[in-house]
């Protein structure tokens, strides 16, 4: 006669812990890093700065005035004026907009290509994976900055085109990434599990491989947000910047750091800090979230 | 090992095949094609004709590939009518400067670096291994640009002791070193915060190594745990990310030259940018990118001299 | 320096030794007043489950504990010395010099961009300032000592560029490199396959009477303590709950954990009918330790006293303590508890059985390529021209080491991995000739249970959604008549239903397991294969499963194929056994006929390498390994038989040819030239079954 396994029931002996959802390890994993946590309270700033800021200062960004180009801080302008006499804090208003909008467009475009070029590339593979990593390995291998200004040169930069080219380079390291996580999840046994439960290719990329590279994903695309502002940055300074009345950060410092020996520290230094603090910010936070999506790994 | 390299080398042969796919449709995406580029705006009909006859632009597009890559191989790559010199001999003599510019910091990047990162990653979570990573973290999230204004602002305008901009060298080949100091010290403090940051978690990676417990067993010093045993290992990574970051510190350069007038390809580039000189763009992509390529390939082979497991294999 | 009983200098004392780890919300004792001592020429055995503190202990003596472990109390003295509050300095130079160590995974354990030679010398290096010729001979010395062929060559390689049973050779002649009094060695053998984990033993043993060392062997294998240990030290939850000589523990143990551990061993050869016993629940939380008796939650005899009381460490006789308030005495009699054995068809008297699985020929190869152009370098013949039959409802099991092509044929069996050529049929279908959607509603019928429940559940989702997959692929039912099958299957594997709502993480080991079993019969499968399903869990743990897998047979009318290295998991499993040797079937037949007649050499020696955990019997074997030599590449095996470059009885014709699987008895088939001569021989007489342990 068989008898039961277990004299004593499972649970009756081990403690009953509370259940830990993954979001909730992640939350008081977040919460915990104080750092993360201002970071984030600068980020909501800025987006307040920048958008709400406007309603409340009005200023003419249209017109260009001679008459007060380069006035220093006064009560009429806050942060004085630019090298074409628009007010620089309405300016830093301008440009904020521009930079967030692009730094949020560029690290969703980029991560939902990089994220379809690297799962196909990944799940497919064979000759088919050798191509697109060949293709990528190309692309990474043209210094972006020359690509991008390449590309820009073609036709006259408006956002919308920048924010292609910026993702047009800003893809390919995601592709790598996303190939990579979906190569070594394909080998995971839960993957095997499936398949042996009669699981087709795309309910296996669907519910188990892309969920799980999910939280990685969204660590690098926090990164790309960071890089894509800079790059914009960069190209805001060498000339390529959105048609007025519209700016961007970098093209108001270019304008302060042509009169650099002058001693116009209000058309540098203010557009240097936001710049440094909004990427700041955004880097904090990447790595405080890999911090998170590495806790949630290592809860074995 | 051999085979290792020949395998590396095969790779990079393949990459330089997709960029020069990638630079010759570009050239054929662009606006009225390379003629009108070449001509402008204002050239005939009759004009545009005649020159695309010449450069056998009206074949099928395989046989226009092979001409070109067959010439670009010999080193010709078109006439700058704007700067009317050959694009070959602006590349030879543009190119070589950033190649001093990018060499020399990213020299100096590692022997900073790597020392760095040893130290804070032995110093983990310590005082004075948050204050370099908070340092580090704030390079990290300059523009470079920036990191260049600020040089300026304090080396140049509150200590005179470099100079903001470099002189004029025709066509020397040659540069003066004070002229490159500014320019390498931005660059190089752009990648030290990267490569720092790198190797310091690849430190303690290797810190929480079943070997470093193996020589602790031994009765080893930290210093010999440190210096015997984990800067190697933790250099095969920091290698990987040399060749992997070679095509950003590239593009730094790009800024760094224009802010600071240094005349290497990256100048030159930007400036036909805003003529729109064509066949100087992608003549100067194209070598860029190929040279990035052998970058990587060296970085490639560098990795597999420190990393026995892949030399012996 | 004081010395034991027998006269023998003490080079270890430990008194009430407290090691703690200082965690950023808590701290975990993890060594809790532990006292033992070690003589030249001893070897100490140190027992217990994973995280009962043996490992620690260990780390303690040599202070390598890992980040934000201290030792709070207590007293070490090395060869009179004594270390806890020494100065840094001076405890560091007595590393390597005084003491050496041993750690189990001798892969992360070596650096891997350096030589081995340079690796062995850097301790004569560090405290002898010896120089590079000097190491380097002394190198070579070690390497040829502990058993390395051609040392002169081997010295100047790379870690990767040997073996498993090399690297942890190189392990040993590191920590030999100074001729330390006192080896500590954890887990030496536990990441090795058998026949080479005979060889580490032996050699280990050969040392340490040779040079006169004292040695702490932390394992958790009772075979091993059985083999090696002149004394034991049996540890529960950071305290010591039972110690003795060897003799002692295993044949008149006086703690239920001593008991229960032993118990919950399956043996070779002995009565498979009775159920194994096993230890329910978990090891405490050493953060925050219960009070009283720390077993007595686990245990199956406490009474009122062992929760509050918290016993001391009593002598039995001189040699012998134990920390019990209601001591057990000697050795668990199993008898109560029975299941009835598989093959049910068999034994009922059915005319003949049906044969479920058929396999004939079957084989595998994986392609090496390299290169660009991704050239063919080499094949892997991972399962070759395998040929058996499984009959419904029995157990068969498939032994081998790793590398043998056990996993892939398991993978092959349940259409993971697609065979190379051959057929295999499953009841009368063949497999291959099945389109792509009539491989999929029959994928139904055959299922894997997984080594790593973790791995084989997607951290991501819950429970119930994991449990629910299988049917919802298979679009089998609603979804409430889905979480029905899945709530009674919870049920019927020892788990509440609650459960469906908890992530994989929040599982332990054996809970995941159980888990990990009820996802695989969840489509009501005829035939499971499990891999390995026991071999990461722990002791006490993994006799819970074996016994669960043996139920739910019974009740679910399963066919089992149960892949495994561990021969005794198999042995008290299986109704047949296959085993397998570099891709090759080699012997099949019954379990207790392979298992106590074996007609092929390999077979034979396999079994000798399998530590007994029966001091009596293992003393009685002869120490010297039964199989020697390394595992020969996959890709370029030996010609002719595989086996011949390892095997004592090898000839000419071993070389030439290769030996066909040939009838020796009834049912019973072999691989070997020789085969009547080996099942002849009576070379390995089997103890007979030990009466119920």
């Amino acid at each position: 006669m068989a008898t039961t396994v277990d004299s004593v029931p499972l649970g009756a002996v081990e403690k009953d812990a509370k259940p830990r959802s993954l979001l909730r390890i992640a939350l008081s994993t977040f919460v915990g890093n104080k750092l993360a946590v201002i970071s984030l309270a600068i980020l909501i700033l800025i987006v307040l700065f920048s958008f709400l800021g406007p309603l409340l200062y009005h200023t003419n960004q249209t017109a260009t005035n001679l008459v007060l180009e380069n006035q220093p801080p006064s009560s009429a302008h806050i942060l004085g004026t630019s090298p074409t006499g628009k007010d620089e804090l309405g300016r830093l208003m301008l440009g904020g907009q521009s930079t967030l909008e692009l730094g949020l467009a560029v690290g969703v475009l980029a991560t939902a290509f990089g994220l379809i070029w690297g799962t196909v590339s990944g799940f497919v593979g064979g000759v088919v994976d050798s191509i697109m990593m060949r293709v990528v390995d190309a692309f990474l291998s043209i210094p972006f900055l020359f690509f991008v200004i390449l590309l820009a040169s073609i036709a006259r930069p408006t956002l919308t085109l920048i924010i292609i080219v910026i993702s047009a380079v800003s893809w390919l390291s995601t592709a790598r990434l996303v190939r990579a996580e979906t190569l070594s999840l394909r080998t995971r046994d839960y993957v095997s599990a499936s398949l042996g439960f009669g699981a087709k290719g795309s309910r296996l990329i669907g519910r188990h491989v892309v969920p799980n590279v999910l939280g990685v994903l969204v660590v690098n695309g926090t990164l790309k947000i960071a890089d894509a502002i800079l790059t914009f940055a960069a190209l805001g300074y060498l000339g390529l910047s959105v048609p007025p009345p519209a700016t961007n950060w970098g093209e108001i410092l270019s304008g302060g750091v042509n009169n650099i020996f002058d001693g116009y520290w209000w058309q540098i230094w203010p557009a240097a800090v936001l710049i440094v603090l909004t990427v700041l910010a955004v880097n904090v936070l990447g790595d405080a979230l890999r911090d998170v999506v590495e806790a949630r790994l290592n809860q074995r | 090992m051999a085979g290792y390299v020949l395998r590396r080398f095969g790779q990079a042969i393949i990459t330089i095949f997709a960029v020069s796919l990638i630079v010759f449709a570009v050239l054929h995406a662009l606006p009225g094609g390379l003629v009108r580029a070449q001509l402008g705006q204002k050239a005939t009909a009759v004009q545009v004709h005649s020159l695309e006859v010449q450069e056998g632009l009206l074949k099928p597009l395989p046989v226009q590939y092979v001409t070109w890559a067959w010439n670009a191989m010999r080193g010709q790559l078109g006439f700058s009518y704007k700067l009317n010199e050959s694009v070959a001999s602006l590349i030879s003599l543009y190119v070589p400067r950033t190649f001093i510019l990018v060499l020399v910091s990213l020299l100096f990047a590692i022997a900073i670096a790597v020392p760095m990162g040893l130290w804070q990653g032995f110093r983990r979570n310590k005082g004075d291994d948050h204050a370099l990573s908070a340092t580090m973290l704030i390079l990290y999230s300059m523009p470079t640009f920036l990191l260049g204004v600020v040089l300026i602002v304090v080396l140049n305008l509150w200590f005179p002791v470099f100079p903001s901009t470099a002189s004029d060298y025709g066509t020397s080949l040659m540069v003066d070193a004070r002229d490159l100091a500014l320019p390498v010290i931005t660059l190089c403090l752009a990648n030290v915060s990267y490569f720092s940051r790198y190797m310091r978690s690849a430190v303690i990676d290797n810190l929480l190594e079943d070997y470093v417990r193996t020589a602790r067993s031994k009765g080893a010093t930290n210093k010999r745990i440190l210096l015997r045993h984990i800067l190697r290992n933790s250099l095969t990574s920091t290698v990987t990310l040399l060749g992997l970051t070679l095509p950003y510190t590239v593009s730094g350069s790009l800024i760094v030259e224009a802010l600071f007038n240094y005349p290497g390809a990256g100048l030159l580039f930007w400036n036909s940018a805003q003529t729109r000189d064509f066949p100087v763009l992608l003549g100067v992509v194209l070598i860029i990118a190929v040279l990035t390529v052998l970058g990587n390939l060296v970085a490639d082979v560098l990795y597999g001299v420190i990393d026995p497991r892949v030399r012996l294999r | 320096m004081t010395a034991d009983g027998a006269g023998r200098d003490l080079i270890l004392e430990v008194r009430d030794l407290k090691t703690s780890i200082f965690q950023s919300r808590s701290v975990v004792q993890a060594v809790d007043g532990v006292s033992f001592s070690v003589a030249a020429g001893e070897t100490l055995g140190i027992v217990g489950e994973s995280g009962c503190g043996k490992t620690m202990t260990a780390l303690s003596v040599l202070g390598l504990l890992p980040q934000g472990g201290r030792i709070v109390g207590g007293s070490i003295k090395l060869a009179g010395d004594e270390l806890v509050g020494m100065n840094r300095e001076e405890l560091r130079k007595r590393r390597g010099a005084t003491v050496g160590m041993i750690f189990q995974d001798p892969l992360t354990s070596l650096n891997p961009s350096k030589t081995i030679g340079w690796q062995i010398g850097e301790s004569l290096r560090i405290h002898r300032g010896a120089s590079k010729s000097e190491q380097r001979d002394r190198a070579i010395e070690l390497l040829s000592l502990v058993g390395i062929p051609r040392p002169q060559e081997r010295v100047d390689d790379f870690p990767h560029q040997l073996s498993g049973g090399m690297r942890q050779r190189v392990m040993i002649a590191i920590a030999l490199a100074l001729d330390p009094k006192l080896l500590i060695a954890d887990e030496p053998t536990t990441a090795l396959d058998v026949t080479i984990q005979a060889q580490i033993l032996a050699l280990l043993n050969d040392l340490k009477d040779r040079f006169g060392m004292g040695l702490v062997l932390v394992t958790h294998d009772m075979g091993v303590i059985a083999g090696q240990a002149d004394r034991v030290m049996v540890m529960y939850a950071g305290r010591i709950v039972e110690e003795g000589t060897t003799e002692e523990i295993f044949s008149s143990m006086r703690h239920p954990y001593t008991q229960a551990l032993l118990s919950s061993i399956p043996r070779i050869g002995q009565d498979r009918s009775i159920v194994l016993d096993s230890i329910p629940g978990l090891p405490p939380d050493l953060s925050d330790p219960p009070q009283g008796c720390r077993f007595a939650p686990r245990c199956r005899i406490a009474h009122e006293e062992c929760h509050t009381t918290d016993p001391t460490l009593e002598p039995a006789t001189a040699t012998h303590n134990f920390a019990c308030v209601s001591p057990v005495n000697g050795p668990r009699v199993m008898e109560g508890d029975r299941v009835r054995l598989g093959r049910r068809s068999q034994e009922e008297g059915a005319s003949s059985p049906k044969v479920l699985v058929s396999v004939r020929d079957l084989s595998k190869e994986f392609t090496l390529r390299s290169g660009v152009m991704q050239r063919k370098v080499g094949t892997v013949h991972a399962v070759s021209s395998v040929s058996f039959d499984i009959y419904e409802g029995e157990t068969f099991g498939i032994v081998g080491e790793s590398g043998c092509g056990k996993t892939t044929l398991g993978r092959m069996m349940v259409g993971l991995e697609t065979p190379s050529s051959g057929t295999l049929s499953f009841d009368g279908v063949d497999i291959a000739s099945l389109d792509r959607k009539e491989m999929r509603r029959h994928r139904r019928d055959f299922q894997l249970m997984f080594q790593d429940p973790y791995a084989s559940l997607d951290p991501r989702m819950r429970i119930g959604t994991s449990l629910r997959e299988p049917l919802s692929i298979q679009k089998q039912g609603s979804t409430a008549e889905q979480n029905e099958v899945v709530r009674n299957l919870l049920r019927e594997v020892g788990l509440r239903t609650q459960v469906i709502e908890r992530y994989p993480h929040e599982f332990s080991g054996g809970q995941r397991q159980r888990v990990g079993f009820a996802r695989a019969l969840v489509l009501g499968p005829r035939l499971v294969v499990a891999d390995e399903p026991v071999s990461a869990l722990d002791v006490s743990i993994r006799s819970q499963i074996i016994n669960l897998m043996r139920q739910m047979q019974e009740t679910h009318n399963l066919t089992y194929a149960v892949i495994s290295h561990d021969l005794a998991v198999v042995a008290y499993l299986a109704d047949r056994v296959g085993v397998m040797y570099l891709g090759r079937m080699i012997e099949i037949g019954p379990t207790d006929v392979v298992f106590s007649r074996p007609a092929h050499p390999y077979t034979q020696g396999l079994l000798r390498s399998v530590p007994i955990p029966d001091p009596a019997v293992a003393r009685r074997e002869s120490k010297d390994p039964a199989i020697v030599g390394e595992l020969p590449s996959p890709i370029n095996p030996p010609s002719g038989c595989h086996f011949r470059t390892r095997c004592p009885m090898a000839t000419e014709l071993c070389a030439q040819e290769a030996p066909p699987l040939k009838l020796v008895e009834d049912g019973h088939q072999a691989a070997c030239h020789y085969a009547e001569e080996v099942l002849g021989s009576a070379a390995f007489a089997q103890e007979a079954p030990a009466p119920n342990l």
